[in-house]
């Protein structure tokens, strides 16, 4: 069954890299994209997604508190963070949160590990 | 009282930070071929040891906060910068599509290479940084003299280069540009000071 993924990220290029490299393994799934948080928040309220990548550092909120909010609200979303601000302490928060933080470069290795998150479910 | 970070205090952040952009860099191998980092200790205020001959270049900016404040920039030649975004984009898109998407790109190279090394930095030394989004421009190397002269009390540069090698042949180098403050420097002595004991 066709799955639905929003990819929040302030980087054009990593929407870019991270839709294609989704596509390439799933090409039937439909592809969402935010630039901020707030944007993202919007967008669920409107259109729930199966799945949802998350930078942390864009313009307003941080990714994190971004994910925090989306899961509360919609705890059966699987969502990963998915930045360069690999430090551990953004590392435990989204421990907390119940996902994982993958680094990057946006790469097929990358967003293989985000897919295995989300499939392993 | 300004405070000069010892060569060693200075040895052990290079290293650290290397550690860091090293990973990012390892990253980027598989978008644009074979990389690999290493530093270059700069230590002291003198820019012209920068050795900015290029005329220009594309400069990422990014300041971070913390514990630690500070401002990093990431250099590549202008020559280099097209080189590398032609890499990652693919050979189909055209010189117009690629100064469109240059700003993006690079911001985002730039961000994580940023990234990457001051994650390093805070893991290492058990604080925490957090970073402002990137700010990406072309400047002549006289503009970016002035720019780093101009920022207020920084007192130590230390400068990672980057080499991303494409196929084998062609060396792409960069630099990556920490500007340690007065402020900055005073933390990180007693971290690592710390963190040896």
């Amino acid at each position: 069954m066709s799955k639905k993924i929003l990819i929040v990220d302030d980087s054009k290029m990593s929407r870019i890299f991270i839709g294609q490299h989704v596509k390439a393994a799933h090409p039937d799934w439909v592809i969402q994209e935010a630039g901020t948080g707030e944007e993202a928040i919007a967008l669920i309220e409107n259109e729930l997604p199966d799945f949802c990548t998350m930078d942390i550092n864009m313009p307003g909120m941080l990714g994190t508190q971004a994910a925090k909010l989306i899961l509360e609200a919609h705890p059966d979303i699987r969502l990963v963070i998915f930045s360069a601000n690999v430090q551990e302490s953004y590392q435990n928060e989204a421990r907390e949160l119940g996902t994982i933080l993958v680094a990057k470069p946006v790469t097929q290795a990358s967003v293989g590990l985000a897919l295995e998150y989300f499939l392993g479910a | 009282m300004t405070e000069t970070l010892s060569q060693r205090h200075f040895e052990k952040l290079a290293k650290i930070i290397n550690r860091g952009t090293g990973r990012a860099v390892q990253g980027f191998q598989e978008i644009i071929g074979e990389s690999q980092p290493y530093w270059l200790e700069k230590n002291g205020i003198d820019v012209n040891t920068l050795q900015l001959n290029a005329g220009n270049y594309g400069v990422v900016e990014q300041e971070f906060t913390g514990l630690l404040n500070g401002k990093v920039l990431v250099l590549f030649t202008a020559e280099n910068v097209q080189c590398i975004l032609q890499k990652m984009l693919g050979d189909e898109m055209d010189a117009q599509g690629l100064n469109d998407i240059e700003s993006e790109a690079m911001g985002e190279l730039g961000n994580i290479m940023v990234n990457a090394g001051l994650s390093a930095i805070a893991d290492s030394l058990h604080v925490l940084l957090e970073s402002t989004v990137t700010c990406y421009k072309q400047y002549s190397n006289d503009t970016i003299v002035t720019l780093i002269q101009q920022e207020n009390n920084v007192e130590n540069i230390l400068v990672t280069h980057v080499n991303l090698m494409i196929s084998g042949n062609a060396l792409l180098g960069g630099k990556l540009i920490m500007l340690l403050n007065n402020e900055f420097n005073q933390e990180i002595a007693e971290k690592i000071e710390l963190s040896a004991t």
